[in-house]
């Protein structure tokens, strides 16, 4: 036996055309999930060997078409080109095949060897239609596969096509010129001619494709020329003026009259080999839309199955997650009983399982969420939840498709972010992204609960609903706002398709599900991981042994003496050496050098503290400020956190202690959302976000105190 | 080459059920382009099918596949109404529930039609 051959395979495709389950069918898990490089469009790999070969596979950006408007279609077409696949599956869903036919054109034009991949064909025989497949393999010159990609059927049948087209390439394929009609197709030679007698101009783009799409005004394509020399000049100088002739013989434009051109085309084909109009197979949709967007029900559904996921995601999630946040508890306490007090197992037990744990602990959640979400997603409602939804978020600047993720943003603000993904344009994720933080993540609710335990007693309840109200109007008003100065183009167009209503198939939602969990663990928890650790050490150090010296000496004398009343001074002691510790470690420091700027907010320097370690995570908020006020979390020697932090002698106002909850809800909520608005918007967004979201809370929080003392409250 | 004519009218005005074909496409840039790939081409029949609740999108079905526009978007298609014979009007379970309850009263069609028969 030969070595392995390899085989590189893309599959292209209209969006909902199947693409994805035939590229689960093909690979299964074994998936490489990325970035396509310098954009925020999710690249798929698979690998998987079949009959001998190596096969690395591509799912392309879902695009209808190969224009230079979109991210997705330009990722798609430079790919095609720059990287020249040895195959490119076309997926077509048999169901709308004209629709779709449409990119396959185009994908000829392209120059590709095609297959053109027939799916849900289960779906399209059902309903009596019947196609003429050899026809439509001699007409297009490529071999036609029919599959049914979300049951695994035809995949063998297609990757037997692959091989079979690599094997025999050497035979020329036909392939068709689609013509334009006169006044194109005279320009479309003359402009071919001039390319074809400059080769290094175009590259590897065929003449051609390059011609036609200089007649449709592509920009990229005329930016690459444009930086060609005097020929590549007078080129464009011809298309200009084959665009205005165009223009004036057909009183349309070029980019039209292509358009019209390939749909006539696939038109006239599909006369000659479609032998019965598909039946509406909207049919089943249309029944279930009449309730699911109906006029007074559609709404109520709609917040019913946002209820449910909501439910899913606390209560199904709640108990794995006591498990594992079990299993962390046990392994701290057990690392800590048997590991020599040391630097190092303070590092382990504090930093790494602390740390750690406090994200894996999510995880149950996530995972849940995430399989709620693939369903709908995977079903078709999502589309139709935008389509209920979009006349609202327009009204803010937004999409119809902001809405989930806006609302996900209640639970967690990293899921929530990472479901940004479903908006197209870049415009719509970006502000939505920058915007999702202000919703109150369940993260923040411990610190509403201590605040407003300690300071409001019984309209805790009602000021933390306020706060929750405040987070919604920050946001509406925070989206109108950038909206209208830093996003100033239009917002998306919503020209969005209803799919068909699918039902889910198990595979699928489990690989969704994995894929998505999976970047959460390792992006996420490196992150934690480096930050933790860091914290830590600001937290431990500098080492000043002679600090806590003499405390450590009468806390070993009380011990010794070793009565009831003689461990609680013990207590008591080993609570004032740790905050001393932290007094005067960085963190410590940096409060104390904070402390001018949070002054007029209110704040005293150990709430300072609290909020710069709160960048880890808000629940960590609650924790430092245990350390800070000699408590701890947990009651010790009588005196709980509430009733520390409500002392007189510490000087925190209701007034201020409600500033230091508006504080912490506008505020960045943690490292982790930090490096989601990375991944999704860039780096620039993310120090945009963490700037905005610090200037909103404290300019807030400064007024609210201010406005506050002035009028009497404080 | 279709011409505008003087019945050309916006997309926009059509009410649920309409049948039409498109004259032209108005607009520019991706959008335009955008709704050419989705096949909204001159001589291209479209339907109207439903409003959302508030409105605004609204469902339009374009060779085969159901696709949405705000109202706004929708302006920019120029369109010529065709008559849809009264007894294949669908469009929408309402606009046909409001026609039949209009004829027969309200109540499922099933249980009236035992009735009337």
């Amino acid at each position: 036996m030969a070595a392995a051959k390899s085989l590189r395979i893309a599959l292209a495709g209209n969006p909902n055309s199947g693409k994805t389950s035939i590229f689960n069918s093909m690979t299964g898990a074994r998936q490489q999930v990325g970035n396509w490089p310098g954009v925020t469009v999710e690249k798929k790999l698979g690998f998987f060997t079949y009959k001998g070969y190596d096969i690395e596979v591509v799912d392309l950006p879902g695009t209808y078409s190969l224009t230079a408007y979109s991210v997705e279609e330009r990722v798609a077409r430079t790919y095609l080109v720059e990287e020249k696949p040895d195959v490119v599956i076309h997926v077509v869903d048999a169901g709308n095949i004209a629709r779709n036919l449409y990119l396959t054109v185009q994908l000829l034009e392209l120059g590709v060897d095609l297959i053109v991949d027939l799916n849900m064909w289960d779906e399209f025989t059902a309903c009596g239609s019947e196609l003429d497949c050899d026809r439509l393999e001699t007409l297009f010159g490529s071999p036609v596969v029919q599959t049914v990609g979300h049951r695994g059927i035809g995949i063998d049948d297609l990757l037997d096509a692959v091989i079979k087209l690599v094997e025999e390439r050497a035979e020329q394929h036909r392939h068709v010129p689609i013509t334009y009609g006169s006044h194109v197709d005279d320009v479309l030679t003359e402009l071919t001619g001039l390319l074809e007698a400059t080769p290094d101009l175009i590259g590897n783009y065929p003449a051609r494709w390059v011609a036609i799409k200089l007649l449709e005004g592509d920009s990229e394509i005329r930016k690459r020329l444009s930086k060609g020399g005097e020929s590549a000049r007078s080129i464009l100088d011809e298309a200009e003026r084959a665009t205005r002739h165009i223009g004036v013989a057909t009183k349309s434009d070029p980019e039209k009259v292509i358009s019209e051109g390939r749909y006539g085309y696939i038109e006239g084909t599909l006369k000659e080999i479609l032998t019965e109009e598909p039946a509406d197979r909207m049919e089943l949709s249309r029944r279930l839309d009449s309730v699911f967007t109906h006029r007074y029900l559609g709404y109520p559904i709609f917040f019913a199955f946002v209820w449910i996921l909501f439910q899913m995601t606390f209560r199904i999630g709640a108990i794995p997650m006591g498990w594992i946040d079990a299993f962390v508890g046990w392994l701290a306490g057990t690392l800590a009983a048997t590991l020599p007090e040391s630097q190092l197992s303070s590092l382990l037990v504090d930093g790494v399982i602390g740390g750690v744990g406090s994200v894996i602990v999510f995880l149950p959640n996530i995972m849940v969420l995430f399989l709620g979400i693939a369903f709908l997603e995977d079903s078709g409602y999502m589309a139709r939840a935008a389509f209920l939804m979009d006349r609202v978020m327009h009204a803010l600047g937004l999409h119809g498709k902001s809405f989930i993720p806006l609302l996900m943003g209640f639970g967690c603000s990293v899921p929530a972010i990472m479901a940004t993904r479903t908006l197209e344009s870049r415009r719509d994720r970006t502000l939505t992204t920058l915007i999702v933080p202000l919703m109150s993540c369940s993260a923040r609710l411990p610190v509403y609960l201590l605040i407003g335990g300690a300071f409001f007693a019984e309209r805790a309840g009602t000021v933390v609903f306020v706060i929750y109200v405040l987070g919604i109007v920050a946001a509406i008003l925070i989206g109108r706002l950038f909206a209208s100065t830093l996003f100033r183009s239009a917002p998306a167009p919503f020209v969005m398709e209803l799919p068909p209503y699918r039902l889910p198939t198990a595979k699928g939602l489990l690989i969704h599900t994995w894929e998505r969990s999976r970047i959460y663990l390792q992006k996420m928890g490196g992150v934690i991981l480096a930050a933790s650790v860091v914290l830590w050490f600001l937290g431990a150090y500098p080492q000043n042994p002679g600090l806590t010296e003499s405390l450590e000496h009468e806390i070993a004398e009380q011990r010794a003496i070793g009565s009831v009343a003689a461990l609680e001074k013990v207590s008591e002691l080993e609570a004032d050496a740790a905050a001393l510790r932290i007094e005067n470690s960085y963190i410590g420091k940096a409060g104390q050098f904070v402390e001018p700027v949070i002054e007029p907010l209110g704040f005293r320097w150990e709430m300072g503290v609290s909020l710069i370690t709160g960048f880890v995570a808000k629940e960590v908020v609650v924790s430092t400020l245990g350390v800070l006020y000699h408590t701890g979390v947990e009651e010790v020697s009588g005196r709980s956190l509430v009733e520390a932090l409500r002392d007189p002698a510490n000087g925190i106002t209701p007034l201020a202690a409600f500033a230091f909850m508006v504080f912490v809800l506008l505020y960045t909520p943690c490292i982790v959302t930090i490096v989601a608005v990375r991944r999704e918007a860039g780096t620039g967004w993310m120090w945009f976000s963490i700037a905005y979201q610090l200037a909103l809370a404290w300019l807030v929080s400064f007024g609210i105190y201010q406005v506050g003392t002035l009028v009497g409250l404080g | 080459m279709t011409s505008k004519t003087p019945c050309a009218v916006p997309l926009a005005s059509l009410a649920p059920g309409d049948a039409a074909r498109i004259v032209t496409l108005n607009g520019k840039g991706g959008f335009r382009r955008r709704l050419l790939d989705l096949g909204f081409i001159a001589g291209a029949p479209v339907r109207v099918i439903k409003h959302a609740p508030l409105s605004n999108p609204i469902e339009y079905c374009i060779g085969g596949a159901h696709v949405t526009l705000r109202k706004e978007e929708a302006e920019h298609i120029l369109v010529q109404q065709v008559a849809v014979p009264e007894c294949c009007r669908e469009g929408g379970a309402d606009a046909g529930r409001r026609r039949h309850r209009k004829r027969h009263g309200w109540g499922p069609r099933w249980l009236q039609r035992k009735a009337s028969g």
